[in-house]
């Protein structure tokens, strides 16, 4: 059965993201308008990478589960990596634990158990930083997607199926990105093709949407092309969206409006999960 | 004359999941023979220090003045691996896994042995997916609390080191009759065995073999890798803990 390889340290899959920095990523974000959408797709990246290395976190140390890439695309495409890390292309995920650009504090609001609110402070690891500028080669960053996985996979062909996340406005401004995106869906481990993803940031103030069936709900010609672009949920990763109380159907794609793909890493099988309702 | 209730003999058996050392396995045992308690757990892979957390909770049940209450003795495990682990000096990644706990099921066992006076009982406590499974006269078999293999997911019922809430343990008594032989065993060998027997298999008898086998350590380590290899074994770590009630079977 496709998408059922074991992720582990001898076997590990990859999953590279691509970041969307074009001017158009200035504007304000829908879903937080005091933020710009270049903004947004740096909180929801660095959210993203937390997550991944906190998922591969053990007490003593990173289990290499992951080798992960950053694109960024905002007039050039390049890598995302800044500080030791810059220029790379995938590096596994105790690297990137160990090297975000710093680590900031940042404040929030808990309940002090007595009906109030305090302060509370948490560590926030940042890896990188909006800069948006210039146009959206969305099919250029594809396209290097394609040229990081090609390599990936002649290394470890026997791999869970790597996952491409674009994080975007859904502006490109160098043709119509469904071919580069199809030939990044049609490479192929044993286990099954490449899956691409998409999270659409939009300036609009419609409410999120999560792993939709189908295109006609999408407010959107933008959301109804990146929906187009994405690929179908596999079975274990829809039965865990399920599980995680998403309303996904079948034919539920890998594409969020205004939201973040946070979950797919935590549906990613390593070992017993423990419930978000536990923790 | 032999005392009046006599431990019954018992057997620990454990492996890591294929590509882990064996500093890395996060199951857990502990046995009290002469108390008749036996105790397994499954420290959850997503979570750190799972597998210490594992241990203090099967020492915690054979422990408790009260085992079947709970949420009366978790407090005694949780005030441990806060003392043992809050205080380390650690990287920032493994501070905040650190901060959402860790997570283990547990399996609790008591047994009263039969005698050639009165047949002997059994009654388990469980969280999450390691199970209890009784073997009769070679053909009856009753698992607790996973009964069919389709029923194993990798989202089981946790305990948690820090606190929240506690899912409701599941309890369970039976008869434990001359002959009768109890299996306590983490989740992969638990859905390994009860397919093989809905598949109309006889499990228990490579079980047995295992067991009797001259170095049973070594035949264990080598018995589950066929499995993972053979019959498609989800790959995890290991635990099989054999009781028997000796005696003779009764019809």
């Amino acid at each position: 059965m496709p998408y059922s390889a074991e992720i582990s340290r001898t076997n590990p899959t990859a999953l590279v993201f691509l970041l969307d920095q074009s001017s158009s990523m200035l504007e304000p974000f829908g879903a937080q308008p005091e933020k710009s959408k270049g903004a947004g797709v740096a909180d929801a990246l660095n959210r993203l990478l937390q997550n991944i290395v906190l998922k591969c976190a053990k007490a003593d140390g990173i289990r290499d589960f992951f080798h992960v890439g950053m694109i960024r695309y905002g007039g050039r495409v390049e890598s995302a990596f800044g500080g030791a890390l810059a220029g790379s292309t995938l590096v596994p995920v105790s690297k990137i634990a160990n090297n975000p650009l710093r680590v900031e504090v940042r404040t929030r609001k808990v309940d002090d158990g007595a009906g109030g609110l305090i302060d509370q402070n948490f560590k926030f690891p940042v890896w990188f930083e909006a800069r948006p500028t210039g146009r959206t080669p969305m099919c250029e960053a594809l396209a290097k997607a394609k040229e990081f996985l090609t390599v990936f996979l002649g290394v470890q062909p026997n791999c869970y199926p790597p996952i491409v996340v674009n994080i975007t406005d859904g502006q490109p401004t160098d043709g119509d990105p469904r071919e580069a995106a199809k030939a990044v869906r049609a490479l192929a481990s044993k286990d099954g093709n490449v899956l691409l993803f998409n999270a659409h940031l939009s300036d609009k103030q419609n409410r999120p949407i999560e792993f939709p069936t189908e295109e006609s709900g999408l407010p959107d010609d933008f959301a109804k092309l990146l929906f187009r672009m994405s690929s179908e949920l596999p079975p274990k990763l829809l039965a865990a969206a399920k599980a995680d109380r998403f309303p996904v159907g079948p034919q539920s794609r890998g594409f969020v409006f205004n939201a973040d793909l946070v979950a797919v890493i935590r549906f990613l099988d390593i070992g017993t999960r423990v419930a978000q309702s536990v923790r | 004359m032999p005392p009046a209730d006599p431990a019954p003999p018992w057997c620990a058996l454990c492996a890591p999941k294929r590509g882990n050392s064996e500093d890395e396995y996060e199951d857990a045992w502990a046995v009290d023979p002469a108390a008749g308690r036996f105790a397994v757990g499954d420290g959850a892979s997503e979570s750190s220090f799972a597998g210490r957390w594992a241990q203090l909770l099967t020492e915690a049940f054979l422990a408790a003045p009260r085992p079947e209450d709970m949420p009366g003795w978790l407090a005694e495990p949780r005030r441990r691996w806060s003392a043992e682990v809050m205080g380390l000096e650690l990287p920032w990644f493994a501070e905040m896994k650190r901060e959402q706990g860790a997570f283990a099921t547990l399996l609790g066992l008591g047994v009263l042995r039969p005698t050639a006076d009165r047949p002997g009982k059994w009654r388990a406590v469980a969280v999450g997916d390691s199970c209890l499974i009784r073997v009769r006269q070679g053909r009856q078999v009753n698992s607790f609390p996973i009964r069919k293999a389709a029923d194993f997911g990798n989202q089981p019922r946790l305990l948690g080191s820090r606190g929240g809430p506690l899912p409701p343990p599941e309890h369970a008594t039976g008869s434990f009759l001359g002959g009768d032989r109890l299996f306590l065993m983490t989740d992969a060998l638990a859905q390994w065995f009860l397919d093989a027997h809905e598949r109309g298999g006889r499990p228990w008898e490579a079980v047995a073999s295992v067991l009797s086998a001259e170095q049973p350590d070594e035949a264990f380590a080598g018995w589950i890798e066929e499995l993972r290899d053979r019959d498609g074994m989800r790959n995890d770590d290991v635990t099989l803990l054999s009781i028997e009630a000796g005696l003779a079977p009764e019809e």
